[in-house]
């Protein structure tokens, strides 16, 4: 039993500066954002203040803060609704044997890689009230001078139309490696049994993949929450909040236009719960299949 | 091949190429609409260039605001990969090897790391940053970096030094080599795949980062940041706005293109996690 404690204290060397470097630049501001959303503190007033509650009661009253955690759980929703499916798709077409498969993939996924500032701008573009590319697409949705980022009507729906463009080549590429794990024996004896295109995909590549879209859900619920950069860019959150989203709100109260440090910590409390009540449950669940399995 | 088989075989090409060109696009658009004169690209801004202009990427270099970006964003990107690389992996070592009172736990602190939302911290990393004169360096803004980055690769060096034979580190351990020592001399050379993985996962992430940047930065700008005010900055220059844009994307394409495997797999590291 003698040796132990020196190799407890030699391997938490090992670990120790990353473990220090992580805590002091990301989980203690977390705790610190907890502590902030207890005080009434910020550019206006700075000298900290005591404030107990009464930073989120007046969240309670927040109509924008509202109104931007329900487009917050739209974006989750319309991509799991719309991106997945779309994902799923190709990632089935890019399944099946194919020449040049790899060069799909590889533009398909690209938009990842590319900096949100760089695609934010190349949109602002081609959405141009005046010279953009989709002009004819907003005229045809009655689009007026505005634009279709402009006018309150159509911003989110265009901003969601961005935000695919960007993630569904990332969902693809989840969701195809879980269909290639299918084996291709259950599509051959599904085939024998007389089972069409359609009826295969149901019986087959559906359950095959279930886990994958597990996994693209989940990562697109959280993900929703918290998004940022590319709304911010396109909108900051207008025309008149229309794309207005918890982390653009909270920076123009807490940081940008409000300075106000204390009520923007306790939004950002909200809407890390928020993205912990949704992740929390189906990580559990996850394990619990997998613990079962 | 059955004419209904040919047909659906044409009809997926189709669909695919469709989908390939609506995410190749813009890419196309930065680099031709870079090349075009100035009358030329205010008249339209989406036709194919006519004289390629080349002198706008050089315009566009020489400005003295999108070099300083450029450079800080290499600057803070390189310093963020090297601290990640050197810290990330002795710890991923520790936790795949070092059976440890608290590993799992440490382990577990880090899984979770890789989902830590970054506007929870902007206003906390603000006041710290205001109080201990990090606010507007660079260096403040490569060590926030570099802790964002942290969780993902102790994470895929954990994993990858779980699949390594033992064998080899136990005659090291034979030999005399002390813990650090197999580390340094047989564990981390192996670890190659490893260290470039983690390596162009990060400088991507960092390059193209934005929100910490926006918070954390006010004089000294990184290439985002002046990217995002590029339409103010040049007006109706549709032609320099696209050249840079079209500089901005070269370094993360060139990493994606030379390690495609390698970044796909530590974007989607959570999914392969699980």
């Amino acid at each position: 039993m003698t040796p132990r404690p020196r190799r407890i204290s030699k391997a938490w060397l090992f670990v120790a500066p990353a473990l220090a470097v992580f805590s002091a630049f990301a989980l203690l501001p977390i705790l610190q954002a907890l502590r902030l959303s207890f005080f009434r503190w910020g550019g206006a007033r700075p000298e900290a203040a005591w404030r107990g509650l009464g930073n989120y009661a007046e969240a309670f009253g927040d109509g924008v803060f509202w109104r931007a955690v329900l487009h917050n759980l739209l974006l989750a929703a319309a991509s799991i609704m719309v991106q997945i499916p779309l994902a799923l798709f190709l990632a089935v077409l890019l399944a099946a044997p194919l020449r040049g498969r790899w060069i799909f993939r590889t533009a398909y996924f690209a938009p990842m890689v590319l900096p949100t500032a760089v695609i934010a701008i190349f949109w602002s573009y081609a959405l141009d009230a005046n010279g953009g590319l989709a002009l004819p697409l907003a005229r045809l949705l009655g689009a007026s001078g505005e634009g279709l980022l402009g006018e309150a009507r159509t911003a989110f729906a265009t901003v969601f139309a961005v935000i695919s463009w960007r993630y569904v080549g990332f969902h693809m590429v989840i969701l195809l490696a879980g269909v290639l794990a299918v084996p291709g024996e259950l599509y051959e004896a599904a085939a024998l049994d007389g089972a069409g295109a359609l009826a295969r995909f149901r019986h087959v590549t559906l359950p095959g993949v279930r886990g994958a879209l597990a996994v693209s859900a989940l990562l697109s619920v959280v993900g929703s929450i918290k998004y940022f950069d590319l709304v911010y860019i396109l909108t900051a959150g207008g025309p008149d909040h229309a794309t207005e989203l918890g982390a653009t709100w909270i920076y123009t109260t807490g940081i940008a236009e409000g300075q106000r440090w204390g009520y923007g910590s306790a939004l950002a409390v909200l809407l890390l719960a928020l993205a912990m009540a949704a992740a929390v449950p189906a990580l559990l669940a996850r394990q619990r299949r997998e613990v079962a399995a | 091949m059955s004419p209904r088989a040919r047909f659906a075989g044409v009809v997926r090409y189709a669909v695919l190429a469709l989908f390939f060109a609506l995410a190749a696009y813009p890419v196309l658009w930065m680099v031709s609409t870079g090349l075009k004169g100035a009358r030329e690209a205010a008249g339209d801004w989406w036709g194919p260039p006519g004289a390629l202009q080349w002198s706008n990427f050089a315009e566009v270099w020489k400005d003295g605001g999108y070099l300083a970006a450029f450079l800080n964003s290499l600057a803070v990107s390189a310093s963020a990969v090297v601290a990640t690389v050197a810290l990330a992996a002795p710890a991923g070592y520790a936790l795949a090897r070092l059976r440890f009172r608290g590993s799992r736990g440490v382990f577990l602190l880090f899984l979770a790391g890789m989902m830590v939302p970054v506007h929870v911290t902007l206003i906390p990393l603000l006041r710290l940053f205001d109080r201990t004169g990090l606010y507007d360096t660079l260096a403040g803004l490569a060590a926030v970096y570099t802790a964002f980055n942290l969780p993902v690769a102790v994470v895929l060096f954990a994993a990858f030094f779980r699949e390594v034979p033992r064998e080899v580190e136990e005659a090291a351990a034979l030999d005399g080599c002390g813990a650090w020592g197999t580390f340094r001399l047989i564990a981390l050379p192996l670890a190659r795949p490893a260290v470039v993985g983690v390596v162009v996962l990060t400088l991507v992430n960092v390059w193209n980062e934005f929100a910490l940047a926006l918070v954390l930065l006010r004089d000294k700008q990184t290439l985002p940041l002046v990217v995002q005010n590029l339409r103010g900055e040049y007006g109706g220059e549709v032609h320099l706005v696209a050249a840079a844009l079209a500089i901005a994307v070269v370094p993360p394409l060139v990493v994606y293109a030379l390690a495609q495997r390698h970044l796909v797999r530590g974007l989607t590291a959570g999914a392969v996690k699980g």
